[in-house]
C-alpha cells in the first residue's frame, strides 16, 4: 500500500513497477492515465491481461511462443524444412518474419551467453538445437544471434557444438543500415562490411 | 583550436558564469580557492568528458550549504581552423528509487544541438592540462599513469576509444566468468572466446599506446634535456605486465596465467594492468629524482603530450596551464614560455602576479576570478 493513494490505485501502481523498464514515476503516470481512460479501454486491456497466459504455450521444438505446441512455423510444410534459424529470443522471430527474407524453421536460444548475469552456454537451448539438426536431417544452420560480444561468444559455441555434423554454418551479414551514408558509419562497421563484401 | 565562449551552470564554485576567451594567452588571477582551477576544469571536462584525475562526476556539481544541485552544465563555442563548434556537457545526479537525487552522476553531451554519445564529445576541443598533482604521475598508482595515456590518445583517435569500452566490457565478462569457473572449480571451459577478444582488442590498445610513448620520447627527452640543462636524459618506458620483451599479449601467456586467474577470478595482463616508467639518466625518477627534477619531468611530458595532439590533430590544443610559475625558478618559467606554440590558446594561472614573468604577460590578456565571479581586465 503506498501513502496517500487508494488501495486499488497503489496495487495497481506496485503491479507496473514491477514491468522492466518502468520505474515508480512512469507506474504512477500510467496508472492515473487508465484512472482518467474511457472504462471499456481498461476493461480490454484487463482481458488481454487476462487471456495472455491462457492458451499460449510455448513450442516443445523451437521455444517459440504460440497458440499451439508445435507452432505453426514448426509445422508449416509451405517452408524451408532443411534449414534453422538460431535466435536468441521470440522477438527476433518477428523481426526476421518482417524482413520477408527468411522461409526456414526457427530455433530460439533463449538467451546469449554472459559470464556477468550468469548465463553459461548450459543455460540456452544449445543441446535441443544439436539434437534438432541431427533428428530433423538439418543442412543448415543460420546463426542470426545478435552482433555483440554475447552474440558472437554464442555463434563460436554453436559452432563448435556443430563441429563435425556436416552441416552448413552461416552467419548473418553485418554492414551498412539500408539507406546509410558511408561518410556518417563507424568505421569498426566499414570494417566488417569491406570482410563481408560481394560480387556483384 | 580554442574556446571563444564558455558558459557554466552550476560547475565546481561557479553558480553561473559567461566568458568570451581570447584566441591567445590568457592569464587568470585571483587568490586561491575563487575558481581559477575550476576554470581550467571546465575545459578539460569538455576535452576529456571528465574532470581532473580523482574526481567522481558527481563531485563536478556545485553544492549550496553541502547539497548539491541537480546537474552542472558547461557551454562551449570551439572555433578550429575549419569550423566552429557548439558543445554541450551536462553531469546530472542519477535519480534513486524513490525519484530523489542520487550520489553518481552521468553525462549528456550536445553537440551543435544535436544529443550525441559521450565519447562523440572528444576530438572536438583538444586540451593539454598541467597542475601540481600531476607530479603523482611519478609517485602514484600505475592507473594515473595510464589515465594520462587514455586521455590524450582519446582525444584524436576515436579507434582507441571505441577499443577501451568494447575492452572493458570483455574485460568484465571474462572477470565474472573466471569467478564462476573458480566457484564451479571448472576447468577453462568457455574462455576461449574472452582470451581472444581480450588479445585482440588488447593487442591495438597496447600498440597505439606504444605508438604514443614513442611519440613522447622523441620530443619530451627534448624538452627535459632543453629544461633540466644539457647531460640529463629523460625515457619513457610502457611496461608490458607479464609480458615477454616482444610486447603484444600473446594467448599462451593467458594459458599459462589460467590457473592463477581463476584462482583470483580476475584477468590479470593485459592493457588494464600496464604500466609507464619514466627514468632520468636510466634511473626510475619517481625514486631516484629530486623533487625540482620529478616537476621538470612531468612537465616535460605535457609539453610532448601538447606537441603529439597538435602534430595529430593539425592545430595545436589548448593549453592549460595550473599554478605553473610557483614551482619554478625563473630560468626554467622562461624556457616554459619559449616553448608555448605561438599563437595558440594558453591558459594559466597564478595567485601571485609577480611571480608571471613578463614574457607571458606582456602578450596576454587577463582575468580576475573572485569567488566564482571572473572579470575581463583592460
Amino acid at each position: 500500500m503506498i501513502d496517500g493513494v487508494p488501495g486499488p490505485i497503489g496495487r495497481l501502481i506496485e503491479e507496473l513497477g514491477k514491468l522492466p523498464t518502468i520505474g515508480p514515476k512512469t507506474a504512477s503516470r500510467l496508472a492515473f492515465f487508465l484512472l482518467k481512460s474511457p472504462p471499456e479501454q481498461v476493461a480490454s486491456l484487463a482481458a488481454a491481461l487476462a487471456a495472455l497466459n491462457q492458451g499460449i504455450v510455448q513450442c516443445s521444438k523451437c521455444f517459440n511462443y504460440a497458440d499451439r505446441d508445435p507452432c505453426p512455423y514448426c509445422t508449416d510444410e509451405e517452408r524451408d524444412v532443411h534449414t534453422i534459424c538460431a535466435i536468441e529470443d521470440a522477438l527476433d522471430l518477428l523481426a526476421i518474419e518482417r524482413s520477408g527474407g527468411y522461409n526456414g524453421r526457427y530455433h530460439v536460444l533463449e538467451g546469449a551467453i554472459s559470464p556477468l548475469e550468469g548465463i553459461g552456454p548450459d543455460d540456452l537451448r544449445l543441446n535441443e538445437l544439436v539434437a534438432r539438426v541431427k533428428d530433423e536431417g538439418i543442412t543448415e544452420v543460420v546463426v542470426a544471434t545478435n552482433a555483440t560480444f554475447e552474440g558472437d561468444a554464442t555463434a563460436l559455441e554453436i559452432g563448435r557444438l556443430l563441429d563435425g555434423t556436416g552441416v552448413r554454418l552461416t552467419r548473418l551479414a553485418r554492414g551498412l543500415a539500408t539507406g546509410g551514408d558511408l561518410e556518417y558509419v563507424d568505421p569498426a562497421t566499414i570494417a566488417q562490411a569491406l570482410e563481408g563484401r560481394r560480387e556483384f | 583550436m580554442y574556446c571563444r565562449r564558455l558558459e557554466l551552470v552550476d560547475f565546481r564554485n561557479f553558480a553561473a558564469l559567461e566568458l568570451d576567451l581570447p584566441a591567445g594567452p590568457l592569464l587568470v588571477l585571483g587568490r586561491n580557492a575563487q575558481g581559477k582551477s575550476n576554470l581550467l576544469e571546465a575545459l578539460l571536462a569538455l576535452a576529456s568528458g571528465r574532470g581532473r584525475s580523482h574526481r567522481t562526476l558527481a563531485e563536478l556539481i556545485r553544492t549550496v550549504d553541502g547539497a548539491p544541485r541537480p546537474f552542472a552544465r558547461i557551454r562551449a563555442e570551439v572555433a578550429a581552423s575549419d569550423r566552429a563548434t557548439r558543445l554541450e556537457l551536462v553531469f546530472a545526479l542519477n535519480p534513486t528509487e524513490d525519484g530523489g537525487p542520487g550520489r553518481r552522476a552521468s553525462r549528456r553531451v550536445v553537440v551543435d544541438g544535436k544529443p550525441r554519445r559521450a565519447s562523440e564529445l572528444l576530438g572536438q576541443l583538444n586540451a593539454v592540462h598541467f597542475s601540481p598533482d600531476d607530479i603523482d604521475l611519478l609517485g602514484g598508482a600505475p592507473a594515473e599513469r595510464r589515465r594520462f595515456l587514455d586521455v590524450a590518445i582519446s582525444q584524436v583517435d576515436r579507434n582507441y576509444v571505441r577499443d577501451l569500452v568494447d575492452y572493458g566490457r570483455v574485460l568484465s565478462q571474462r572477470n565474472a566468468l573466471l569467478r564462476e569457473l573458480r566457484e564451479r572449480d571448472d576447468d577453462a571451459a568457455g574462455l576461449e572466446f574472452w582470451d581472444g577478444k581480450l588479445v585482440e582488442l588488447g593487442g591495438r590498445i597496447v600498440a597505439t599506446r606504444q605508438q604514443f610513448v614513442g611519440a613522447l620520447n622523441d620530443s619530451g627527452a627534448a624538452a627535459y634535456e632543453e629544461l633540466a640543462g644539457a647531460g640529463e636524459s629523460l625515457r619513457v618506458e610502457y611496461r608490458l605486465v607479464g609480458a615477454g620483451e616482444d610486447g603484444g599479449l600473446p594467448l599462451d601467456l593467458l594459458a599459462n596465467m589460467r590457473t592463477r586467474e581463476i584462482q583470483r577470478g580476475q584477468t590479470m595482463v593485459g592493457p588494464h594492468r600496464d604500466d609507464l616508467e619514466m627514468l632520468v639518466d636510466g634511473q626510475p625518477a619517481a625514486a631516484f629524482a629530486s623533487r625540482g627534477q620529478q616537476r621538470l619531468v612531468v612537465l616535460s611530458l605535457r609539453l610532448a603530450e601538447m606537441e603529439w595532439l597538435g602534430g595529430v590533430a593539425g592545430e595545436s590544443p589548448v593549453l592549460l596551464l595550473d599554478d605553473i610559475f610557483s614551482e619554478l625558478d625563473s630560468e626554467h618559467r622562461e624556457a616554459v614560455i619559449a616553448r608555448m606554440p605561438k599563437g595558440a590558446q594558453v591558459l594559466v594561472t597564478a595567485a601571485d602576479d609577480a611571480q608571471v614573468p613578463e614574457t607571458f604577460r606582456s602578450d596576454a590578456a587577463v582575468l580576475r576570478v573572485r569567488a566564482g565571479h571572473a572579470d575581463r581586465e583592460g
